[in-house]
């Protein structure tokens, strides 16, 4: 409720709801939520172009399907994560490159999982 | 209700926090000096094993950073900082109230929040863990106590205390990538 000094108030002002927050909207647990510049085009063909800024969350469960954030050898690659029978790949989603079959002597884990790509246009 | 606390501490809190969004410095020893890189401050566990102590200045130990190809960090007091907000922030889901102690370490009040301690154990087990958020109740591993024998209490509360103290530990490593390590007890001078 405003306070009314003077004058007629707003017929609006029943009607406001809370303007779009982004952070609230994005964001479902801001203490294992990171922001990841993409670099390369291996995910080109799911929405993910370079210089695209990824939403990770650490606190989501990593899921066959998922894009997740993997560790592989020490190194960081952004991939689709899929489990056919007892095989975990990670699976680039442009036709140039190829899928990588985790194998358990790998170095691997999963560093987070991605919810949203914000690409500018 | 039975009073229970938590202390909760980084292990090695910058060098950890330096690993986070580096994952192949897991394969090697890692120091963080202190300002204007003066002397070691932090040291990662492989570093405290080659005998790199706290205060020890950098010039004295490059023949061993040379040798064991030791990461060397600057303070990056602005990534320590966000990491710790993201430690405590995790924290609070796990207790009815929190004192942040340093920029590692808190105290949990975790009374109230595991309702398995209260004397008519039987019961506790059974009714809801109303504080905490629901994925928490659900993945919370409470052993199934049946007839509990007074004098099994202080064991069975042992074992629910290592349970939600374990919770805690995977969900902070999880979360925020920083392992820490927690002392549980009746008192917080205990803890």
């Amino acid at each position: 409720m405003q306070p009314v000094s003077a004058g007629f108030p707003s017929p609006a002002e029943d009607y406001i709801e809370g303007k779009l927050d982004l952070n609230r909207y994005l964001v479902k647990h801001p203490a294992a939520t990171f922001f990841v510049r993409v670099v390369g085009d291996s995910m080109i063909d799911a929405g993910i172009h370079p210089k695209d800024m990824l939403i990770v969350d650490r606190a989501i469960l990593p899921t066959s399907g998922k894009i997740v954030i993997a560790v592989v050898n020490g190194e960081l690659t952004v991939k689709r994560l899929r489990q056919v029978k007892e095989k975990l790949w990670l699976m680039p989603d442009n036709s140039n490159y190829q899928p990588l079959q985790i194998s358990a002597e790998m170095d691997f884990l999963i560093w987070g999982v991605v919810t949203t790509v914000i690409h500018s246009v | 209700m039975t009073k229970l606390f938590a202390l909760v501490d980084c292990n090695n809190f910058y060098a950890s926090c330096e690993r986070v969004f580096n994952p192949k410095l897991e394969d090697r020893p890692v120091i963080v000096l202190s300002n204007n890189d003066g002397c070691v401050v932090s040291k990662c566990d492989r570093a405290k094993q080659l005998g790199i102590k706290t205060g020890v200045p950098l010039f004295k130990i490059k023949p061993l950073v040379q040798e064991h190809e030791i990461a060397v960090f600057s303070s990056n007091y602005a990534l320590y900082g966000d990491l710790s907000q993201r430690l405590m922030e995790t924290l609070t889901n796990f207790a009815s109230e929190m004192e942040v102690y340093s920029i590692d370490e808190a105290f949990l009040d975790l009374s109230g929040c595991i309702s398995s301690f209260d004397r008519d154990a039987q019961k506790a087990v059974d009714s809801p863990l109303s504080i905490l958020p629901e994925w928490i109740k659900r993945d919370l591993p409470i052993p199934i106590v049946r007839g509990l024998e007074t004098e099994d209490l202080s064991e069975f509360c042992a074992e629910v205390a290592f349970s939600y103290g374990e919770k805690i530990r995977t969900t902070v490593k999880q979360w925020t990538g920083i392992p820490v390590s927690i002392g549980i007890a009746s008192a917080i001078r205990l803890a």
